[in-house]
């Protein structure tokens, strides 16, 4: 039942067509073709025609998301919509561009993401689209690491399969994966915003941990995980790995390899923000951090990492890479100074050459994380001596350790010294500490 | 009466006698109900591995703990499908169980002063601060299992593990690639679950059977390897049981002589119906 | 009723294969290339009865000379017993690229490894005194994705001044700076020579080790351990003598 290469489908509610080039891929609910409509290429899904359990819903549906329009640039949303034939009907969207791979392979270790920098731009453009699909009202109804792009170098993240986003409260009939579900869904509630929360978490814990939060000793206890284990280890009695008063689950040397080593990378503020939506936030919804809140931690884990002169990068917070209070470097091993930095509301970022300001640092506009304001540049002729060169397109003031005020324009450096104070304008006090 | 018979032999291996030291190697065999089980270890051997023919012991009883009760579900031996997941659970419980095992031993025999002045530094710190402990047990270990239904095969490590067919074809469980001289994988390591490999086919095959690397690594090439296999199966088809097994350990008592002067252990199970041509 | 698995055929004691690459290029000619036939003339009784008195393993060697082009002295490697050095000659330039070539193809289970089923790693052993004079590198990257080359015991020795070897070469080679190991005068390469003949023979016939490069790290333990042995010969004293 597939087509050939040069079948036409009509556009509903258009005179224009689209012609199928070749197949792409498949799945359980239909085949993905590449496509060429009005002289570009594209994706086209054509869903089986016993696939949807809910074909009229859905429908409805896919035609409200198009006129919705994506909440975000990331989300590889539906364009159009065919006419029904056949007993079904697809949807056309643009081509995922080959640079981003899986999450699913990253999960298997068949791609790598090298770089903390990567790891929290991918973890914030994440946590954004769910905010950005939140604020719509809708929710995402089949998560699961197979909708996730990553491009490694970057941290980019493409989201697919949308033509499950529906609004709160309906139900299209899918069912997601369990091992990302809310054990509150896992056992039969209807989703919700804040299943989605705990969705979320996971999802950043996968994606910084390559390891899942609730697959630990407990988990590989029994020889044979049948679908009442499933229900138990993610619904009824999921147990924090590192579930600091209960150590049943603890992740197991040579199974859990990826939880050992990588846990004690990052700073406390991030491990506690995990520890608490995976022990209260279990039975207790409101604990779970909304997508604000973890945008907010992601923020501050940026401010964090200072690139060492081989390359590497590493969190300048990190207890585990401290020994008599220096931070050694992951990759050459080598010490790192440990860095000034510049305490501005509830922000704290290392001063390290390359770490960058942004507008949430720097302005009132605190959920603007990705327009930079600043960059932490060295002085050629004296590389010891740091400074942070203004990129905000505004000036700055600035009070030196011995009383003296000065101001910087834009383009212009201010040295890194300790007790400089900044007023960036209506950001509040600042000062390096 | 089970459609099958089981074997395993030991042999320690001919310069470890020379020196003095202890096999490492370890291998049993057993039947549960209509199924049958069979696992062989190697330890790993040198001073950095001191207690690695604990270790093999460990492995073998972990892995058949494991096996018994994977074969009493009906459901996890048939289906063709999801078989690769329950197969992974299976590898994890068996290090699970391996890694309890180990930790167990070690809480009662703490490691002692002489066995931890051979080594380097850096190893005694690390071992004296509760790290990297189980690679002190550090081994190999091939496991598979036939059931009526179907047969399927673990292995982490060096060593050999095929299956005959009834059409005198063979199928072998996946190496880790890249293995080459006497470098291995183990038990042991922090990944160990990423080098654990398995094979699993349905339909019952005439025989099958393991080895760990000393079998192999005494014969010049595959096929004298693979015809030895072949002798060893028919053997136990045609003569009787208790005979041929002590005819297998003289002969491979010979065989470490003459060959690679390691630790031998052969272990399989062979169709009790035709044997094979 | 004699033993039915008597008539098993094809046993055979595993092997370890001991690698020569020696340079012969023209700047060689003289007392080094004279040292180097010597010492190796002189190892092979050790060699020989290393191999006898190890029960576990045979010991063969197989070696190739460099110099224009190379070139091995046997088809296939020699059991220590059978090995015999034909005194080789200097001349011509330095084509190392051409001997990692070489090597790279004789490193495989269908050439020189094919001896028994899961040989020992072998251990190869550089000779050479001066720069190269060929496209090394990217053969050198070739053997590094030989999962043979990858275990095996490497070790390189600089014959010569400082000037004269650049060190960056066989460091590349060895993987280590503590397998690279300087001779400045004959008899300290023949010490050397043998040194490392006989440690990389001994190590090599080890039992299995977990992970790769740790046979790498015995080996170079054990050098150290030895080497404290023999002094080193003070460069100042003798830099006018043993080489023209």
């Amino acid at each position: 039942m597939e087509f050939e290469s040069g079948h036409q489908l009509k556009v509903k509610d258009s005179d224009d067509t689209v012609t199928i080039r070749d197949k792409l891929g498949e799945g359980g609910q239909g085949i993905v073709y590449r496509a060429a409509y009005r002289g570009g290429e594209y994706a086209l899904k054509w869903f089986f025609p016993h696939a949807l359990k809910k074909p009229r819903e859905f429908f409805k549906n896919l035609c409200q998301n198009i006129a919705d329009g994506a909440p975000t640039p990331s989300f590889l949303w539906p364009i159009l919509v065919t006419e029904q034939t056949d007993g079904s009907f697809g949807y056309l969207m643009k081509l995922r561009p080959p640079a981003y791979q899986s999450f699913t392979d990253i999960l298997n270790a068949k791609m790598r993401i090298v770089r903390h920098s990567a790891r929290v731009n991918a973890a914030l453009t994440i946590v954004e689209s769910f905010l950005a699909l939140h604020r719509q009202g809708k929710s995402y109804q089949d998560l699961n690491d197979g909708n996730f792009f990553i491009d490694p170098a970057g941290g980019d993240v493409l989201i697919c399969d949308n033509d499950n986003v529906a609004p709160y409260g309906v139900n299209l009939g899918i069912a997601g994966k369990c091992r990302y579900m809310a054990p509150e869904v896992v056992m039969g509630e209807k989703p919700g915003m804040q299943s989605d929360y705990f969705s979320l978490a996971v999802m950043l814990f996968l994606l910084l941990f390559l390891s899942h939060p609730f697959e630990g000793e407990k988990v590989i206890k029994s020889v044979c995980l049948t679908d009442e284990h499933e229900k138990k280890h993610y619904g009824s009695d999921p147990v924090f790995i590192f579930d600091p008063s209960n150590r049943s689950n603890k992740p197991v040397r040579g199974v859990h390899n990826n939880a050992i080593t990588l846990w004690p990378l990052y700073p406390a503020f991030l491990r506690d923000a995990f520890t608490a939506s995976f022990t209260k936030g279990i039975r207790s919804k409101e604990a779970r951090i909304p997508d604000s809140e973890w945008i907010r931690l992601f923020v501050r884990l940026r401010d964090e990492i200072v690139t060492c002169g081989c390359g590497c990068e590493n969190f300048a917070g990190a207890p585990g890479a401290e020994e008599n209070g220096e931070v050694r470097c992951l990759g050459c091993g080598a010490p790192m100074v440990r860095p000034l930095r510049l305490n501005v509301r509830k922000y704290s970022v290392a001063l390290y050459p390359g770490n960058r300001l942004y507008a949430c640092h720097t302005s009132k506009d605190g959920a603007d994380f990705r327009t930079v304001t600043g960059k932490v540049v060295r002085n050629r002729n004296n590389p010891n001596l740091w400074g942070i060169r203004n990129l905000s397109g505004s000036v700055w003031y600035v009070e030196m350790p011995d009383g003296s005020r000065k101001s910087v324009v834009p383009e212009s450096v201010l040295p890194v010294f300790r007790k400089v104070k900044i007023d960036f304008g209506n950001a509040g006090p600042a000062e390096i500490v | 009466m089970n459609s099958f018979l089981h074997f395993h032999v030991t042999v320690p291996g001919a310069s470890h006698i020379r020196k003095g030291a202890a096999c490492q190697d370890f291998s049993k065999s057993v039947c549960f109900g209509d199924a049958c089980a069979a696992a062989v270890a190697d330890g790993h051997g040198d001073i950095r591995y001191f207690r690695s023919g604990t270790g093999s012991r460990f492995a073998v009883e972990a892995a058949l703990k494991a096996l018994r009760e994977f074969v009493s579900r009906e459901e996890s031996c048939c289906p063709p499908d999801g078989m690769d997941e329950k197969l992974n659970q299976l590898k994890k419980n068996m290090i699970l169980n391996w890694n309890r095992k180990v930790a167990r031993h070690l809480s009662v025999h703490p490691f002692t002063p002489d066995e931890l002045a051979p080594l380097s530094e850096n190893r005694r710190a690390n071992l004296t601060r509760g790290k990297w402990v189980e690679s002190a047990y550090g081994t190999t270990l091939i496991a598979a299992a036939v059931t009526p239904a179907s047969w399927f095969g673990v292995q982490i490590g060096d060593g050999d593990c095929c299956a005959f067919r009834s059409d005198g074809t063979c199928a072998s469980v996946p190496k880790e690639p890249g293995l080459a001289g006497n470098v291995t994988t183990s038990l042991c390591e922090p990944d160990a679950i990423e080098k654990f490999h398995h094979f699993f086919e349905a339909g019952v095959p005439a025989s099958v059977v393991m080895s760990t690397d000393g079998v192999r690594n005494s014969f010049l090439s595959r096929e004298h390897y693979r015809k030895f296999l072949r002798k060893i199966v028919s053997a136990f088809s045609a003569e009787p049981y208790r005979a041929t097994k002590t005819n297998l350990r003289d002969f491979m008592a010979e065989m470490t002589e003459k060959g690679s002067g390691d630790d031998l252990s052969v272990a399989g199970m062979v169709s009790r119906g035709e044997p094979p041509a | 009723m004699s033993n039915p698995f008597e008539s098993t055929e094809g046993i055979a004691k595993r092997t370890m294969v001991l690698f020569f690459l020696v340079d012969t290029s023209g700047s060689m000619a003289g007392k080094k290339i004279g040292a180097v036939n010597d010492a190796i003339f002189n190892v092979l009784p050790e060699i020989r009865t290393i191999s006898d008195d190890n029960a576990d393993a045979e010991i063969k060697i197989a070696a190739l000379t460099f110099s224009n082009g190379a070139r091995w002295l046997y088809d296939e490697p020699k059991p220590a017993k059978d090995f015999d050095w034909p005194y080789v000659d200097a001349d011509g330039l330095t084509d190392l690229g051409e001997a990692y070539r070489m090597l790279g193809v004789k490193l495989s289970r269908n050439a020189f490894m094919n001896d028994v089923e899961g040989s020992y790693a072998p251990a190869i052993f550089l000779m050479t005194d001066g720069e190269p004079t060929d496209d090394y590198k990217k053969e050198l990257e070739k053997l590094k994705n030989n999962k043979w080359f990858h275990v095996a015991i490497k070790v390189a020795v600089a014959i010569g001044e400082e000037s004269d070897v650049n060190d960056d070469v066989l460091v590349e080679f060895t993987g280590t700076p503590e397998a690279v190991l300087r001779a400045h005068t004959p008899e300290a390469l023949s010490k050397m020579i043998r040194l490392v003949s006989v440690t990389a023979s001994k190590i090599g016939s080890q039992s299995s080790a977990v992970g790769q490069g740790t046979r790498q790290e015995a080996f170079t333990d054990e050098l150290n351990k030895q080497e404290q042995e023999w002094e080193p010969v003070n460069s100042a004293e003798n830099v006018d003598e043993g080489w023209d």
